[in-house]
């Protein structure tokens, strides 16, 4: 356990970083297209104590941790440590996607959330009760050694439809050799929340990772994904499924760093967006100088289903290296009148019929975690969200 | 108890394609329409179905007496009407148990399920009959199917949703023998008295396999000319060279 002064020290530097930073401004290019006031969280004090509701049903085989905003009221920790008892481990990563005050604000305020640090296996849900005007900043941190194979869930639940919560949160995955690993993070946060996440991702040799976001919920989400691939044969897969609607907007911002040679990512992100719905996309795929056989894809998909929503895509990618596979790309695209026609033409209503192809333009994402569980989970929160799209 | 064209004007971008169609289709009767390319045939199938791509300018279509041609698509297939594609589409991520589920449950009133047990048994029986594996029940409708597959899908919707009257649009195509075979088979079994059907097709060997009461020849958006079976196979032989003759 870290002396309480080396915590202090940790959170004592992390505070005068966030106070010497300015927040994220308009000429930045990090935040091209974004809105950056949103981003400014001066004033906002943290959240008080959290409430309980009905539990959605548990993963069958997951160790299920329950968190009233940041207290644990579920869940033992065996098999995992709670971030209080050991805050070295507290994301140390600067954000590299245009949020620094933020990851430092995280760091100098996080008092509660999982490190799961496991040399044979994990299979982890965490479900984060959110409620309360104010600031929560929770952190997940997942270290992988020894070829341990790990599941982790992590949901982000608002108990109520009107507290306007800020959720600035850290996860950190650290996938070792051979390391086989799924995340699944799915926010269903309310209208009136904002989501600020902090993703890191490294992974060594022969490691495998999957992490896969749903977002469905709260009004403005900042997502900032930078995955490094980092030994021989490591191969990312990262997924991200989302469905906004007006009053929604959803910024998320990529980075697929190369830094060994024969290393595999691919990056697929699925957008389907109602109403005046606006979402950013922004991706590099960058193969560092001696990374050779690299094998990277950045796919960012949009279906637009009115002529109100704004997709906004950045695509982009660097390349240092020799012999390398690199394709990147961005769509926007209507469902097309032939398959209205055709589902029409079966009995199906012009609006179910829309909506059934939007459903299934998520689900070719979602199919991609093969596994079954998580797969029908997400499934469930995405039908939920077109369900309640009139 | 018939379906009735009648007197059907449409056009496509403003140029007619169909020019004053008239045919009546009665139940327990296939009638089989040939015709050589851009007479019309295929439009003429879309227009009976509803596709808001062709503007109706004159006539109308009646369902056992019920004038449909104001109905939207989705109300005319739940009315009775089945339009078997020739380029079915494809619908990622959508399975065909769930794209069949959604369209039974759109025959029910409101706030009546499905039973999904006797939906599936219902299914596999139709799909053992058609010959394809069961894994198609969760791949995504059509996707990556062959030619064969997607022709053999649209007959399983066609007698999981036991339609009134069902349009065949060039069914054969894309098809081998086998497979031919198959379908027709799946065709036949549902031939019945309370059925009828329009089958269009370029060739004659379709109609080796699915036997016609009455074959029209459809030139320039009309019909003109009807026969039994026998004017296929004298299509088969001499063409449509008739038609220049007559013109």
């Amino acid at each position: 356990m870290t002396p309480p002064s080396a915590l202090e020290a940790i959170r004592a530097e992390a505070l005068a970083k966030y106070e010497s930073l300015d927040w994220p401004a308009r000429n930045e290019e990090n935040w091209r297209f974004g809105s950056w006031k949103e981003a400014n969280l001066s004033g906002l004090e943290p959240v008080g104590a959290g409430v309980g509701i009905d539990l959605p049903e548990a993963i069958e085989g997951a160790q299920r941790f329950v968190f009233h905003n940041a207290e644990l009221v579920s869940g033992s920790a065996d098999s995992v440590q709670l971030l209080a008892h050991a805050p070295e481990l507290l994301p140390q990563t600067e954000s590299r996607l245009g949020s620094p005050k933020l990851s430092a604000l995280h760091r100098a305020q996080s008092q509660h959330g999982i490190v799961i640090k496991t040399d044979s296996g994990a299979d982890i849900e965490i479900i984060h009760l959110v409620s309360g005007e104010g600031l929560l900043t929770p952190t997940v941190v997942i270290i992988a050694d020894d070829g341990a194979k790990v599941r982790v869930l992590e949901r982000f639940i608002s108990t109520n439809d009107f507290d306007a919560t800020t959720v600035l949160c850290g996860a950190d995955l650290i996938a070792g050799e051979g390391t086989k690993v799924t995340y699944l993070v799915t926010q269903e946060l309310n209208a009136n929340s904002k989501l600020i996440r902090l993703a890191d991702s490294r992974l060594e040799a022969l490691a495998h990772a999957k992490q896969a976001v749903i977002h469905t919920g709260a009004k403005w989400v900042r997502e900032e994904t930078y995955s490094t691939v980092d030994g021989m044969d490591a191969k990312s897969e990262i997924l991200s499924v989302a469905v906004p609607t007006t009053g929604q907007e959803y910024d998320q911002r990529t980075f697929q760093h190369h830094g060994a040679r024969d290393t595999y990512s691919d990056l697929l992100f699925k957008n389907t967006l109602f109403g005046k719905a606006k979402t950013i996309f922004s991706g590099l795929i960058f193969v560092d100088d001696g990374a050779h056989g690299t094998d990277a894809y950045q796919t960012c998909r949009n279906l637009m289903m009115t002529n109100e929503c704004e997709a906004n895509s950045m695509p982009g990618l660097e390349i240092n290296a020799d012999d390398v596979k690199c394709s990147h790309g961005s769509t926007s695209a209507r469902v097309s009148d032939e398959e209205i026609f055709y589902l029409q033409a079966r009995g199906i209503d012009s609006k179910s019929a829309r909506n059934l192809v939007a459903q299934g333009f998520s689900i070719e994402a979602i199919e991609k975690l093969e596994d079954e569980q998580l797969e029908a989970l997400a499934i469930e929160v995405v039908a939920r969200k077109f369900a309640a799209i009139e | 108890m018939s379906l009735i064209i009648e007197n059907l004007h449409a056009t496509v971008d403003g140029t007619p394609i169909l020019k004053g169609l008239n045919l009546e289709i009665p139940a327990g009767e296939v009638h089989a329409i040939m015709g050589p390319n851009g007479s019309g045939k295929s439009t003429l199938s879309k227009v009976v179905a509803g596709h808001d791509d062709y503007e109706v300018t004159g006539g109308r279509v009646l369902l056992d007496g019920v004038d449909i041609s104001e109905l939207e698509v989705d109300e005319r297939s739940r009315a009775g009407i089945f339009l078997a594609f020739q380029y079915p589409s494809e619908v990622p991520g959508v399975s065909n148990a769930n794209f069949l589920r959604a369209a039974r449950q759109a025959r029910l009133p409101d706030g009546e399920e499905i039973d999904a047990v006797a939906f599936y048994k219902e299914m596999y029986a139709k799909m053992d009959e058609l010959e394809m594996d069961r894994k198609f029940t969760s791949r995504s409708v059509n996707e990556g199917f062959s030619g064969g597959e997607k022709k053999r899908n649209e007959i399983l919707q066609m007698m999981m949703l036991d339609p009134r009257y069902c349009l065949l649009d060039e069914t054969d195509s894309g098809l081998d023998i086998d497979a031919l075979k198959v379908v027709a088979k799946g065709v036949n079994s549902m031939r019945s008295e309370a059925r009828g059907f329009l089958v269009i097709t370029h060739y004659q060997r379709l109609l080796d396999y699915i036997k016609p009461d009455h074959v029209h020849v459809m030139a320039d958006g009309q019909i003109v000319k009807s026969g039994g079976a026998e004017l296929a196979l004298e299509l088969e032989k001499s063409g449509y060279d008739f038609l220049k003759q007559t013109a």
